[in-house]
């Protein structure tokens, strides 16, 4: 799979502090600048409004380049556990400092999307590192923030994977950079700047010894994908039940962000007669408060049986059994 | 790197060994039902959650899955040491 990728700003030429909107030359979008209470630190924020729509068939291999769009679609081979799809973005000379970017999108797919994932790297390292990793079953809005050290060129990808057929509708609706003021170096005493340096130095040697031998979570998780895929494409149905174990464990693990619930709308005769209501029980204040306390009484009750539980295992296995 | 390694080898030789099998995939018809039952439950473990603490169901299913399997680990276990001579054990 080639790697392609076309720059959402060509020409950014942005030294973020002390930048005025007009210096920017952006292609899409527009662009705030906004003061951070007089600390000279600024945030660029990038609107978008534009949504990039691709529909999917079993029979078209045919990538299509939203290049015009500033995003780009790569294609990729057809499996039969269904496409991958790849958006790629690329911005480049926002600040060469430390920086948090947040990045909101939207994206909404006909039918699951087995793996979702959005990573990033800087300055063409080729390491990406991952911010999401779930499944996406539906419409979502989502904010993802990360922070680098050099934010002079930082890519990130989306990717769509296992998906089987139908319309995947993505939007970058906004992105922030806001550039992290770094300890001056000046400022620090020379004990403190020859502590950083072993500390760094020795912190350093320990990391690259490590990992030697243990991968990292990102590398770790990649090649256990990597098997998943290989046993579902060889195996078929014979994995599809580890497959299913798999993805309940994945649905467990979730921390479930949905906590609301919507009444349809009621309409006689043309005439509504009260609108779809959504009320989402974290939000509200004394539902949270009666749910708290049930949490702890389910968690006392949860810790007693599992207290007894390993209580009549050691009777069980190791003799006993008084009171 | 080394962990890596060794799990690219296993990949390899699970390639050289399973490369020619390719069985059907599961009917869509199931996997799409059983996708729309799972989704239907992630989607209500935001509730779930708001009733049942997290932590402690993340922290005791491990251990109650190792108590449950005990006799199958500590075979595992003592049949990996005996393969180690200087220990001694039989």
């Amino acid at each position: 799979m080639s790697i392609a990728f076309v720059t959402i700003f060509s020409t950014i030429f942005c030294n973020v502090l002390g930048a005025k909107a007009s210096d920017l030359e952006l292609e899409l979008g527009e662009v705030v600048i906004t003061p951070n209470d007089g600390n000279e630190l600024y945030s660029v924020n990038y609107d978008f409004s534009s949504w990039y729509s691709l529909v999917y068939n079993a029979d078209d291999d045919e990538g299509t380049d939203l290049t015009t769009n500033g995003v780009y679609y790569l294609n990729s081979t057809f499996s039969g556990r269904g496409k991958e799809l790849r958006l790629f973005c690329d911005l480049t000379n926002l600040v060469s400092d430390t920086a948090l970017i947040t990045v909101n999108y939207e994206t909404t797919v006909d039918s699951t999307v087995g793996i979702f994932t959005m990573a990033y790297e800087t300055n063409g390292s080729g390491n990406y590192t991952y911010v999401t990793k779930e499944e996406l079953a539906s419409s979502d809005y989502r904010s993802v923030s990360f922070e680098v050290s050099d934010a002079s060129k930082v890519s990130f990808n989306f990717d769509y994977r296992r998906y089987r057929e139908g319309t995947i509708n993505f939007r970058i609706s906004s992105i922030t950079v806001t550039p992290l003021e770094d300890e001056d170096d000046t400022t620090k005493g020379i004990f403190d700047l020859i502590k950083d340096f072993f500390g760094g130095f020795f912190e350093n040697l320990v990391n690259a010894i490590v990992g030697i031998f243990v991968p990292s979570q990102e590398e770790l998780s990649s090649l256990f994908d990597e098997l998943n895929t290989f046993f579902s494409e060889k195996f078929g149905f014979l994995y599809y039940p580890f497959e299913l174990i798999i993805k309940a464990f994945d649905v467990l693990m979730d921390d479930g962000s949905g906590t609301s619930v919507t009444f349809p709308e009621f309409s006689i005769m043309g005439y509504e007669v009260w609108p779809d209501m959504q009320i989402d029980f974290s939000d509200n204040e004394i539902a949270n408060n009666i749910f708290s306390l049930v949490r702890i009484v389910n968690g006392c009750a949860l810790s007693l049986a599992f207290v007894n539980y390993l209580r009549a295992f050691f009777d069980k296995r190791f003799g006993g059994g008084g009171n | 790197m080394i962990v890596k390694l060794l799990f690219e080898l296993v990949i390899g030789l699970l390639n050289i060994v399973f490369g020619w099998v390719n069985f059907p995939d599961m009917p869509e018809v199931i996997v799409n039902s059983l996708d729309t039952l799972l989704n239907s439950i992630a989607s209500a473990m935001g509730f779930i959650w708001l009733i049942v603490p997290r932590e402690l169901v993340l922290a005791g299913l491990p251990v109650i899955l190792v108590v449950e399997n005990f006799d199958k680990l500590y075979s595992v276990i003592m049949w990996i040491l005996k393969k180690i001579p200087f220990l001694g054990m039989k």
